[in-house]
């Protein structure tokens, strides 16, 4: 049986803290703070058990749930609309149709991120 | 994001924009950027618009015609102002007679193209497609618990349970790997700074190489060929222990931890990570993936957090087949950081 996990931490960096806020966040975390480095064969809890005891692991319930009221309905208003995400492609087809193109343009792509 | 729940659910709207308009939806700092047609038209398109000048944001909602003439632009999210906005343009508009020569004087060379000519015309600077023989994955992130302060405005109500959403781009190689029951490490690296994130309102920044202050997720209990340790059958946790699903990659499912924080302490995110993956033969056919922990702080373009540290989740699934599934994810904007190449 294998573990197939990676890591990187860095440790360094973290020593190098010097802001309160952060010296308290790594008093919290302390094996995050020791430098603590899971290899890739390092099975969950050989090194740094509980090295965040404040964030409890996620239950295969809590996964079921969470997925379940996060992911969307396909058919959320939004989404029954149209869009179109390449504009020359859309002018083409307002030609086609006789129809004027809307642009909804955001700093974040409005169907991605935001 | 507030349009989608405020403009965009209005049943007025949607039904006006899918009867009387062509609907698009762009990220204007690629508009604004590109140097080839779309970017000529966007650029043509916007600068219409009353007010607007060089070096201020080209965000908002405009009604053009094919040719790029302006007839109505603003940024405003009010659905009753976008369904009068959208009504006036349209008594104003007059669609070409049959027969008439094309509207999109000046931009000749490109009309007409098909896709393959659009996209060999696009400058490649900012073309961005789901990676050959990789997946596209849908992301949804919430903050489900927070000290919020008590309000009765209507916005903020929006802003308090407002949902993020991104995409996640997965390479031929890592799909490979994953369908051999290996997590690679340049996925997680990948999760870890540009989707451990919060965009519930708005841009958010992501997080850079040194910030990433530890990171481990894989098969918590792998079905591959690797010697058996005695520190892993020793310690493996009960979360781990959970029954094999029919053709999970990996033979078991998806564990992982996540610590993520600036130089300065004013942003960081202690999370942990559960999901399943499934496969049939090379094929992932599941990738089902919640990160959930505790964030605080702020970018910013995402002002408004909660005080203090809250609860963030952030859920994967492999995205469908709508037009959505080629807007490329919020970090591929820095193209070869996303993919770990750089």
């Amino acid at each position: 049986m294998r573990r197939n996990w990676i890591a990187l931490v860095a440790a360094a960096a973290v020593a190098a803290h010097a802001a309160s806020e952060t010296a308290a966040w790594a008093a919290a975390h302390p094996a995050v703070a020791a430098g603590a480095i899971l290899a890739p064969d390092d099975p969950v809890g050989s090194r740094g058990e509980g090295r965040d005891a404040a964030v409890p692991p996620v239950t295969r319930a809590e996964f079921e749930r969470l997925q379940r009221e996060l992911v969307p309905r396909s058919d959320a208003p939004w989404r029954t609309i149209p869009w179109s995400v390449d504009l020359l492609a859309a002018r083409a087809e307002a030609e086609r149709t006789g129809r004027p193109l809307f642009l909804w343009a955001m700093n974040g792509h409005p169907l991605g991120c935001t | 994001m507030l349009d989608r729940e405020s403009g965009f659910a209005d049943e007025k709207v949607i039904g006006l924009l899918r009867r009387s308009f062509v609907p698009v939806a762009l990220d204007v700092w690629y508009e604004e950027r590109r140097q080839d047609a779309a970017g000529e038209l966007f650029r043509k398109v916007v600068y219409q618009r009353e007010g607007m000048e060089p070096g201020r944001t080209t965000q908002g909602l405009y009604v053009c015609a094919p040719d790029g003439t302006l007839l109505a632009g603003w940024n405003n999210r009010d659905a009753a102002r976008l369904r009068d906005r959208l009504g006036a343009a349209l008594d104003g508009w007059r669609p070409r007679p049959a027969g008439a020569p094309p509207e999109t004087r000046g931009l000749e060379g490109k009309r007409g193209a098909g896709q393959e000519e659009r996209d060999a015309a696009a400058d490649p600077r900012f073309a961005r497609a789901p990676p050959d023989g990789g997946l596209v994955v849908a992301v949804h992130s919430r903050i489900v618990k927070a000290d919020w302060p008590d309000t009765r405005d209507a916005w903020e109500r929006i802003h308090q349970r407002a949902s993020g959403f991104d995409h996640l781009w997965i390479t031929r190689d890592e799909v490979e790997a994953l369908a051999r029951g290996d997590f690679p490490r340049s996925l997680a690296v990948r999760i870890a700074r540009f989707h451990c994130i919060d965009n519930t309102r708005g841009e958010p920044p992501m997080w850079e190489k040194g910030e990433v202050r530890a990171l481990a997720i894989g098969f918590a209990d792998g079905g591959g060929s690797g010697a058996r340790t005695g520190a892993a059958a020793g310690a493996r946790p009960a979360r781990a222990a959970g029954a094999r699903s029919a053709g999970a990659a990996g033979g078991g499912p998806i564990d992982g931890e996540i610590a993520l924080l600036t130089d300065a302490g004013d942003r960081g995110f202690t999370a942990r990570a559960f999901g399943v993956v499934e496969r049939s033969g090379d094929r992932i056919t599941r990738f089902d993936l919640v990160i959930r922990g505790e964030f605080f702080g702020e970018g910013t373009y995402t002002k408004g957090a909660p005080p203090g540290k809250f609860t963030l989740a952030i859920a994967f699934t492999l995205a469908g087949d709508g037009a959505d599934g080629a807007v490329p994810p919020q970090g591929a904007r820095w193209l070869d950081d996303y993919y770990g190449r750089v």
